[in-house]
């Protein structure tokens, strides 16, 4: 069975090859990148509908043995950025299609460079290999922020260059003190040389890794590169980067903390406090910074910033519950930020700016994405028939089953407060029409259908949440019991 | 030998003040260099055996250095080499668009 590393390979091979169709005839690029998406697409649905019988396994590079070989790894847990990758990859690359118009061969190469980063990442239990996928994921990061190429642009991705560069040396530093405090970089290998290291060492380490992670996911005092970013990309990158670039690098985080730290550790320690207590502050923060903005789509990346603050809330509390609940609230998170995003490009073709104060009344020209918009809103506020209603609820439920009440009491809290920016964003749009209300525009079909099939995903998971809970349901097995993670690479 | 660990925590001091201070933008790029080859130091110290040889598959020898921290900072170069790299050619960009490298009079971003 090779079929894991066919998932690395297959966008790789678009990497190298993209450059030489292109050079042969331009008009096979765009048909060929998404036959490569399909066929990746279609490799991540047989991991997630075949999970009893192929899931969990290990696939050791080369052939080595499971000690000594770079290992890919996929495990109950990682279903979890799987599922995101399913929906996210197809439909943005869909998207992309009319969005991009000038320079495709290069952005397509640099979308699937970070596909490439973004499957290494989820897959593999090797700690320097993680910083290498990790690499390459941030590298192509950089250049999809500089890739519209005006002032701004260029601006954010330099921002986001610093800061990016600063605490990847952080992270790979904490792979190197790793490995000479424990002698391997091999992630089933660690936790046993873990126990003999000082702790105040392994404080250390969690520091390190934190900052060196926490950049990516935008956690508050190093969330600075996110809204700038967001500001002038294609919304294709938009989405890939909050439904995927941000939810890998939390997810390396959670594997990172709860395999090669424990969870005991963190409880002891007061760790597993300090990130929660991040988390509260990153949520409040980026709906309290989210109110003052005037700029559609800075707001929707403070909104990220807050979402992720649920997700690290959840993950914090160290309960089959809230890992459940937070795995929950990140596909969610993903499937209704998509949609936002999608649907916000579409309208944005009418007024040519993200600007609040120039969408007014956007309503009246384009009445069904504008319906599909609103509705989104609504579930991100976490307003019952949607999917947002039921993820946050998984929180407030396992924050309480904790016994964390300001935890919970916070989460209902900090709804209320996206509640007003939401509704500002609405009011903007369905009042202060000036104009013919003749309807002039015109609908794209591949616009309209990954905005479409994300947002009745949203409606379907509020409907029938179990239908995603029994795919993740099992992800606190590998997370909160290391030693089946363990086991899986080392096979004993 | 063991002076060598103070010297790398130095050298990243030293890299991260120059991020800090610095508002000229190639300096900012020089800081980030010196943070980033502190670890490669750091990589190397952490391979070193004493009297030992380098690590060639040759059976003669007993004693020889860890061949993967070497590994590891080779590779640690190539990634260098290409944000150093990606940091360059922004640059060039911003200085064509306002004809300085002056990190404050280009931001016109806010946190």
């Amino acid at each position: 069975m090779h079929l894991p590393v066919w998932l690395i390979i297959i966008p790789l091979f678009m990497v190298f090859s993209l450059g030489i169709f292109a050079y042969i005839n331009k008009k096979i690029v765009k048909p060929l990148v998404i036959t490569g998406g399909f066929l990746q697409t279609v490799l991540i649905f047989f991991f997630i509908l075949r999970r009893g019988e192929e899931v969990p396994l290990t696939y050791s590079l080369g052939s080595w043995r499971g000690d000594i070989a770079i290992n890919l790894a996929i495990d109950s847990f990682s279903l979890v950025m799987f599922v995101l990758m399913a929906l996210m990859v197809m439909l943005s690359l869909i998207y992309s299609l009319t969005e991009i118009r000038e320079g495709s061969v290069k952005f397509y190469l640099l979308i699937n460079v970070l596909f490439v980063g973004i499957t290494g990442m989820v897959m593999t239990a090797d700690l320097f290999n993680l910083y290498v996928f990790f690499e390459i994921t941030s590298i192509s990061s950089y250049a999809l922020v500089a890739f519209n190429d005006r002032d701004i642009s260029l601006e954010a991705a330099f921002k986001y260059l610093m800061i990016g560069t600063v605490s990847a040396v952080f992270l790979l530093m904490a792979v190197v003190l790793t490995y000479q405090a424990t002698g391997t970089l091999n992630m089933a290998l660690i936790p046993e040389g873990m126990e003999e290291v000082p702790v105040l060492t392994r404080q250390l380490l969690f520091a390190f890794y934190m900052i060196g992670l926490g950049v990516k996911f935008a956690i508050v005092p190093l969330h600075t590169w996110l809204p700038d970013a967001y500001m002038s990309v294609p919304i294709t990158y938009n989405v890939l980067s909050s439904g995927l670039v941000v939810k890998a690098s939390f997810f390396v985080l959670v594997r990172i903390l709860y395999v090669l730290f424990g969870v005991e550790f963190l409880a002891d320690n007061m760790l597993a406090s300090v990130l929660l207590i991040w988390g509260i502050i990153s949520m409040l923060f980026g709906h309290a910074a989210a109110f003052q903005q005037d700029n559609l789509k800075r707001l929707l990346g403070y909104s990220t910033i807050a979402q992720m603050g649920y997700v690290i809330i959840a993950f914090s509390l160290g309960t089959a519950a809230g890992i459940v609940a937070g795995s929950f609230h990140m596909i969610n998170h993903g499937i209704m930020k998509g949609a936002v995003f999608f649907a916000a490009g579409s309208l944005r073709r009418e007024t040519d700016s993200y600007e609040l104060k120039e969408m007014h009344g956007l309503a009246d020209i384009k009445p069904y994405t504008s319906l599909i918009f609103v509705l989104i809103l609504l579930s991100m506020v976490g307003i019952p028939p949607f999917n947002g209603f039921v993820s946050k609820w998984l929180i407030l439920e396992a924050s309480v089953e904790a016994g964390n009440l300001i935890a919970a009491f916070l989460v209902i809290a900090g709804s209320f407060l996206s509640l007003g920016y939401y509704l500002s964003i609405i009011l903007n749009i369905y009042t202060g029409y000036e104009g013919s209300s003749e309807k002039t525009s015109e609908v794209r079909l591949n616009e309209a259908l990954p905005t479409g099939i994300l947002a009745v995903l949203c409606l379907v998971l509020g409907f029938v949440p179990t239908s995603l809970l029994a795919v993740i349901g099992d992800a606190p097995v590998f997370v909160l019991e290391r030693h089946n993670f363990i086991s899986l690479i080392l096979g004993g | 030998m063991i002076l060598l660990y103070p010297a790398v925590a130095i050298l990243i001091c030293m890299g991260i003040y120059t991020v800090l201070t610095q508002s000229n933008m190639i300096k900012i790029v020089v800081g980030i260099s010196i943070v980033e080859s502190s670890i490669i130091l750091l990589l190397g110290a952490m391979a070193y055996v004493p009297e030992g040889a380098a690590p060639v598959l040759d059976r003669s020898y007993e004693l020889v250095a860890d061949p993967l921290p070497q590994a590891l900072g080779l590779t640690a170069i190539v990634i260098n080499a290409s944000t150093t790299a990606i940091m360059l050619a922004l640059i060039i960009k911003l200085y064509n668009r306002y004809d300085t490298l002056n990190i404050h009079k280009i931001r016109r971003l806010r946190g």
